[in-house]
């Protein structure tokens, strides 16, 4: 069984010595660090890259899903809050897990048990072959407004520019992400995403059909039924990129 | 029959009193033989029971086909039907006493005079619809009346249950954190854990039980406050410093329990919860001016709070409202980097 690399998230410092006490039953999972603010939490997850996070809600200045926001790819994350039935009913999607303060020991050992299982249908590594940051199980985390989604890369069939935003659609949902198309451009995998045209990045494991188009465009239908054509430009790329 | 003694039938008796006594009076007086007068009695009291009685009967009919969404012109039709009903009823009664009864007592023949007949059916006609627009109105007034007591009685439960609803508000936030808190803690400090325990406690069982008093002593509220405040601290640790200027004359004042308990936890919640490094909590308590003072002082901006704090806020100003009306204040302001809460009432 591989380890697990764990860090925590939290303000107070006698509940992260509760969380450390009940990790003592995990050998499996080893703790890389802990900290006491967002902030701080931000700049351990970029220096450690953990598989999982424990994070608390409530945290002075900033919340938790600040630093969900602010991170590019999230670690398979578990909430732990005292009471925070409203924050926890933001998710709308992927329902993360959340363990309720003070924390169930049996409760905590069936959430260990979820992220392993997580771990084991997913093939885990931490960069994608192209360098890119990003790679297909990577997972997001998207909020618009008051709903929040937790969202695996290979899930979202399109990106498209709205304005200054980026729409993400996936299964049913199409939340704004305030992130320009060319910055999500840069972060995504060659081998899955591609740049259809200036509007919008499809997911090359998501197309229905292909069909060819006036002045050597393509046309491509998605599995959410959406319609988008290549440009002429871009249309030789993807042929020798499915190829054609 | 409660009809006979009801409140209701006091109108029906008097208006019957009040229209015959003084043609009776006339008649009684001016009847020239003793037989005459005699029989003006009989016919007064028979008149009166007469009166009274389809009085009653049409009552009775009004009250037992009653709907409440009936249409007035129906209604009107209703009611003339019984008037008429009564009416027949009288005359039935009435003429044969009038014509045989007073044949038989004068020993000579009585013819009955046209207009007597017309004049007679007149008059009560005229006597029912006073009695019924006297009725009428004397319901109208007892409904005013019910409505006002009921609605009076409705605001009190209603200023009741605010009220407790108000004082009962315990953040659940609070309760678990502390629970979670002193777990973590009795790994380290047994003693404390305990006397956090019992702190807990009490604070609890004040803000189940004491709070349903409308007041409480400024002491017994200060003792609540220490108890959140030192277990504040097992989260906070060194985030969290307080400081407490009560005046030691004022510690039995009566005052609305859970209230600077919840202003300090405002403080906390809202300020020392928001700052990475903590800050100070100060409470004051005492006169100033007139007006007895409850301030609380916390590190932070009121920014913060803004968006948040309003259910405490408005708990605090409606029970003051409750309790006092315009004779308490609550105030709300941010100054050098502090924000500041102010209570004043009598």
């Amino acid at each position: 069984m591989n380890t697990l690399k764990a860090v925590i998230v939290e303000d107070s410092r006698l509940a992260r010595n509760e969380l450390k006490v009940l990790l003592k039953d995990f050998p499996d999972i080893q703790l890389l660090g802990e900290a006491a603010n967002v902030d701080e939490g931000i700049e351990l997850i970029h220096s450690t890259q953990p598989d999982l996070l424990f994070l608390d809600i409530n945290m002075p200045e900033k919340d938790g899903f600040d630093l969900l926001e602010a991170l590019d790819e999230v670690p398979v994350t578990i909430f732990t809050t005292a009471y925070d039935e409203y924050a926890i009913k933001s998710f709308e999607y992927n329902a993360l897990d959340y363990l309720l303060k003070p924390i169930n020991t049996k409760r905590f050992a069936k959430a260990i048990e979820k992220v392993r299982s997580q771990f084991e249908q997913v093939p885990h590594s931490s960069s994608s072959e192209d360098g890119k940051i990003l790679h297909e199980h990577s997972q997001l985390f998207i909020k618009d407004g008051e709903k929040c989604w937790m969202v695996r890369l290979n899930e979202i069939t399109l990106f498209e520019i709205n304005g200054n935003y980026t729409q993400v659609y996936f299964e049913q949902n199409k939340p704004l992400i305030y992130r320009s198309l060319n910055q999500i451009e840069q972060k995504l995998p060659d081998s899955h995403f591609f740049r259809a045209n200036r509007q919008q990045i499809i997911n090359l494991n998501h197309i229905k059909s292909v069909v060819p188009w006036f002045n050597g465009k393509l046309k491509l239908t998605l599995q959410n039924g959406s319609e988008v054509e290549i440009s002429r430009r871009q249309s030789a790329d993807f042929k020798n990129k499915l190829s054609f | 029959m409660r009809f006979f003694y009801d409140k209701k039938a006091i109108i029906n008796y008097l208006v019957w009193i009040i229209s015959l006594a003084p043609a009776y009076i006339l008649k009684y007086s001016t009847a020239k033989e003793a037989i005459d007068k005699e029989y003006t009695i009989y016919e007064g009291i028979l008149y009166l029971i007469l009166g009274v009685g389809l009085t009653f009967g049409i009552q009775m009919l009004i009250d037992k086909y009653d709907r409440p969404k009936e249409p007035i012109f129906r209604k009107f039709i209703r009611i003339a039907g019984y008037f008429l009903v009564a009416l027949i009823l009288y005359n039935l009664i009435m003429y044969p006493f009038a014509i045989y009864v007073s044949a038989w007592m004068s020993q000579e023949p009585v013819s009955p005079s046209k207009y007597g007949f017309i004049g007679t059916n007149v008059v009560n006609i005229f006597i029912w619809i006073t009695w019924y627009i006297v009725y009428v109105l004397f319901q109208l007034l007892d409904k005013l009346q019910q409505s006002r007591v009921h609605s009076a009685e409705l605001a009190s439960n209603l200023r009741e249950s605010q009220l407790n609803a108000l004082k009962g508000q315990i953040n659940p936030h609070f309760i678990f954190n502390s629970l979670n808190n002193i777990r973590g803690l009795m790994l380290e400090d047994v003693e404390r854990s305990r006397d956090s325990l019992t702190r807990l406690s009490e604070m609890l069982r004040y803000s189940l039980v004491k709070s349903t008093n409308d007041s409480i002593s400024l002491e017994e509220e200060m003792e609540m406050v220490q108890n959140f405040v030192e277990i504040s601290k097992i989260q906070f640790e060194d985030r969290l410093s307080y400081e407490e200027n009560i005046d030691p004359t004022y510690l039995s004042k009566p005052i609305p329990p859970m209230i600077i308990q919840l202003l300090v936890e405002n403080a906390t919640k809202h300020g020392i919860a928001k700052l990475k490094n903590g800050g100070l909590v100060h409470v004051f308590a005492g006169m100033e001016a007139d007006n007895f003072v409850i301030r609380v002082i916390n590190t932070g901006q009121l920014a913060y709070a803004q968006n948040s704090t309003k259910l405490g806020l408005q708990n605090i100003e409606k029970r003051l409202d409750l309790l006092y009306g315009n004779k308490a204040s609550f105030s709300l302001e941010e100054r050098e980097g502090k924000v500041i809460a102010e209570i004043k009432m009598p």
